[in-house]
């Protein structure tokens, strides 16, 4: 299992004794990946902020419950519930359709590292912006494992933690959403494989 | 009989996915490369899966676009949405575990109908739950209902005169009590210390029902919690949703 940091766990202490710069602290070392998980899971700006935002907030109420071992996972864990119920939240009251096709605005995550070519550029901004579409058809358990374990890279133990899953279960929800993935990717035509595409 | 695809290509995508990521042991990873050395469409899926992984971790993770620290309004705001006093101690009791919570109920609804089925022994005894008789009884009455007609039963004597009372009459013939020696009791304290055996009834019906009330109450808690458990799994409820 992951532990928690020592460097985190002086600051959860103290969090956990009401010191909101402390919480703060922990906020601005981890708001990239919540906010990275949240962007994942739902695939929009916005929905992607308020979820983060949700989260932070949660995670400071519930601070005082957090008993270890590690806190990334315990805050992915409640990230990935907030961009949940954010999903669940738009689909009530729809305002922008979370499966419309992603606009410009709404990939700037996934613009590469600039320094590329501008047809290798191209070429990865593409596939980023077919895999966000593909991952996005995915169902939330196969996608929140395929985020934290694919994307995020965290360990099958920490996934298991973020997802309050035993590690069999997670095994199987990857694979599964490898899986389709694959298949999405081969039926649009945009898996590229050893020999006809260069993936990187 | 195995499915002739799974025969043909035994490994999975579990396994296949288990293998990109080396958790597969030394000697199922030995088979599974054993197998593809051979098996072309088991490559291809294999590659499949090596390419979707690569473009995932490829994928970049930009920094947050905004700082999300808290304000103090923020958290004060918070605070204020939590509920205190007897709300308060209502979402604390919502955070016990549902599933002890419906066993605890269940086991409530087994104890009311204990003490409900122990008190209806207890009310009916003699009158409504009769000693079985033995089989030498049971023999000879039958060959005395087959001898003689059957005899029809005596009329039950009336319930109010059924139990002895310290007022039997109003000369205190038949009163089963010793007479008082000191301070004879009059006609008017008479019923008042001994409570008539109808409403007595009365008494032991009205506290049945309100003990099926209960037991009521205690099922209703359990299948609701059930209810909620299902609800719960299904929404995948987890920390940090308050």
């Amino acid at each position: 299992m992951q532990a928690t940091a020592p460097e985190d766990s002086r600051l959860v202490a103290l969090s956990q004794e009401g010191d909101l710069a402390a919480f703060n602290a922990l906020v601005e070392r981890y708001q990239g990946q919540v906010y990275n998980l949240c962007w994942r899971m739902l695939g929009l700006r916005e929905a992607a902020e308020d979820a983060t935002q949700e989260a932070f907030l949660a995670a400071y109420r519930n601070i005082r419950r957090f008993r270890g071992p590690g806190f990334r996972a315990w805050l992915l864990r409640i990230a990935a519930n907030a961009a949940t119920d954010e999903l669940r939240r738009r689909h009530r009251r729809p305002q922008v359709s979370l499966e419309a096709p992603i606009s410009d605005s709404e990939t700037a995550l996934d613009l590469p590292d600039p320094s590329a070519g501008p047809e290798e550029w191209a070429l990865r901004r593409e596939q980023a912006r077919c895999l966000q579409a593909a991952l996005l058809t995915l169902p939330l358990d196969q996608r929140l494992s395929v985020i934290l374990s694919d994307v995020q890279g965290l360990s099958y133990e920490e996934v298991g933690q973020a997802m309050g899953s035993s590690l069999g279960t997670v095994k199987s929800r990857l694979s599964r959403g490898r899986a389709r993935l694959r298949r999405y990717l081969l039926e649009k035509g945009e898996l590229s494989l050893p020999g006809q595409r260069p993936t990187q | 009989m195995r499915n002739p695809f799974v025969r043909r290509h035994p490994f999975g995508e579990e396994e296949l996915s288990s293998y990109l990521d080396r958790w597969l042991s030394p000697a199922e990873s030995a088979r599974l490369e054993e197998h593809l050395a051979s098996c072309e469409p088991c490559r291809r899926r294999l590659e499949g899966l090596r390419a979707v992984v690569e473009g995932l971790r490829a994928l970049p993770s930009g920094p947050a676009p905004r700082s999300f620290a808290l304000r103090p309004e923020q958290v004060e705001a918070a605070r204020r949405q939590t509920p205190v006093g007897p709300a308060a101690w209502v979402q604390r009791a919502y955070a016990f575990s549902p599933a002890g919570v419906a066993a605890a109920a269940l086991l409530l609804f087994f104890v009311l109908v204990g003490v409900d089925l122990a008190t209806l022994g207890g009310e009916g005894g003699p009158q409504s739950v009769a000693p079985a008789p033995s089989a030498k009884e049971a023999f000879e009455s039958g060959r005395a209902l087959s001898a003689a007609p059957a005899p029809t039963p005596a009329p039950a004597p009336p319930l109010a005169a059924a139990p002895p009372t310290i007022a039997a009459d109003e000369e205190g013939r038949g009163a089963t009590t010793p007479e008082p020696t000191v301070g004879a009791a009059t006609p008017t304290e008479a019923p008042a210390t001994v409570e008539p055996p109808g409403a007595a009834k009365e008494g032991g019906d009205a506290g049945r029902w309100v003990l099926r009330g209960f037991q009521g109450a205690a099922g209703a808690v359990f299948l609701a919690t059930i209810a909620a458990l299902v609800w719960q799994r299904r929404r995948g409820r987890g920390v940090g949703r308050t």
